[in-house]
């Protein structure tokens, strides 16, 4: 009979034991640090660009700076693995406007991470390389119209466009405003409150 | 050992391992959270809105094929608004919640939604 009941306790405290040990470790994977890499054996760490490829730098001179990385309360959202970006290689757009934007370089694609008062969560506008040496990327941010007074900015453009970029025309219900490319961004500030329909790349030489 | 205890140790393992499954369950929904496509080859503008069904999401994804397209939800149109069509508009709101996602063209061309994903 004494047998019996050391044999009860001793399964009752392995499980109680393994139950434990399986808590901790779908805890765990629950909440991955971001301070720390995970080990490969639970995940395969995800996809992302190690360094800017050659033309990416070659085609834009925000590249060509030592990267400041996203800062960490924005790169929390962990990874987007269409495009692979890596958050470690963002470079700061500083413009003068509301919010902060980043662009940040991905596997073939370029993108811009924004964060934006009165918009929530973070926006991420990617476009391939390809088409980002042609066209630029752009990202649009529309203030609610009952939140801009009549006569206030509602609508708010953040590019970045090729070194070879003079300004950016953008496009919107058959009217053109032009925004002149400093340093690789373009900006377009109105009380437009629509999206553009498409924007356009004057170039230093040829169109 | 008893006939009893073997009733109790059979219980016990039985009752741990479904506590360790529904604990596994729930964190691998948690960990990789699944696309739910939402308006695929859809018709869109700036005046035409498709609207997916309402789903439990944290990040949102739309891009159109011949235009750029705005992501939103609810009554919310635009969270994030690409400018070209192929590029890829994304944007996390941070949390889950049950959300309708939206997907809107920004021009009066219209265009195709090549992809739109809640996860």
């Amino acid at each position: 009979m004494i047998t019996t009941t050391v044999s009860w306790r001793a399964c009752a405290s392995s499980l109680v034991t393994l139950l434990l040990a399986a808590g901790l470790a779908s805890c765990g994977s629950a909440t991955p640090d971001d301070a720390e890499p995970r080990p490969a054996s639970t995940q395969p760490a995800p996809r992302v660009l190690e360094r800017p490829s050659r033309i990416q730098r070659h085609n834009f001179a925000l590249l060509r700076t030592r990267p400041e990385g996203l800062p960490a309360r924005v790169r929390r959202f962990g990874t987007v693995p269409e495009v692979a970006i890596n958050p470690a290689l963002a470079q700061q757009i500083h413009v003068n406007v509301p919010g902060n934007y980043w662009l940040v370089p991905g596997i073939g694609y370029l993108c811009i991470v924004s964060d934006v008062p009165e918009t929530p969560g973070i926006a991420i506008i990617c476009g391939r390389t390809q088409q980002a040496i042609k066209q630029g990327v752009g990202s649009i941010s529309l203030t609610l119209a009952k939140q801009a007074p009549a006569g206030m900015p509602t609508r708010l453009l953040v590019g970045i466009a090729p070194d070879d970029a003079r300004t950016a025309l953008v496009h919107t219900k058959g009217s053109v405003a032009t925004a002149p490319v400093v340093n690789g961004v373009f900006v377009l500030r109105d009380s437009v409150r629509a999206p553009s329909d498409f924007i356009e790349l004057r170039r230093i030489r040829g169109n | 050992m008893t006939h009893t205890s073997m009733q109790r140790l059979a219980l016990l393992l039985t009752a741990s391992l479904v506590t360790l499954f529904v604990a596994l369950a729930l964190t691998s929904a948690r960990a990789s959270a699944a696309k739910i496509p939402f308006c695929g080859g859809q018709l869109i503008s700036n005046v035409q809105t498709c609207f997916g069904a309402p789903r439990n999401f944290e990040w949102i994804l739309g891009r159109g094929t011949k235009t750029g397209v705005c992501v939103g939800y609810n009554e919310v149109a635009a969270v994030a608004c690409s400018s070209n069509g192929g590029e890829l508009a994304y944007n996390t709101l941070w949390s889950y919640a049950v959300r309708t996602p939206r997907i809107v063209g920004i021009s009066p061309n219209h265009s195709t939604v090549e992809n739109a994903e809640t996860f």
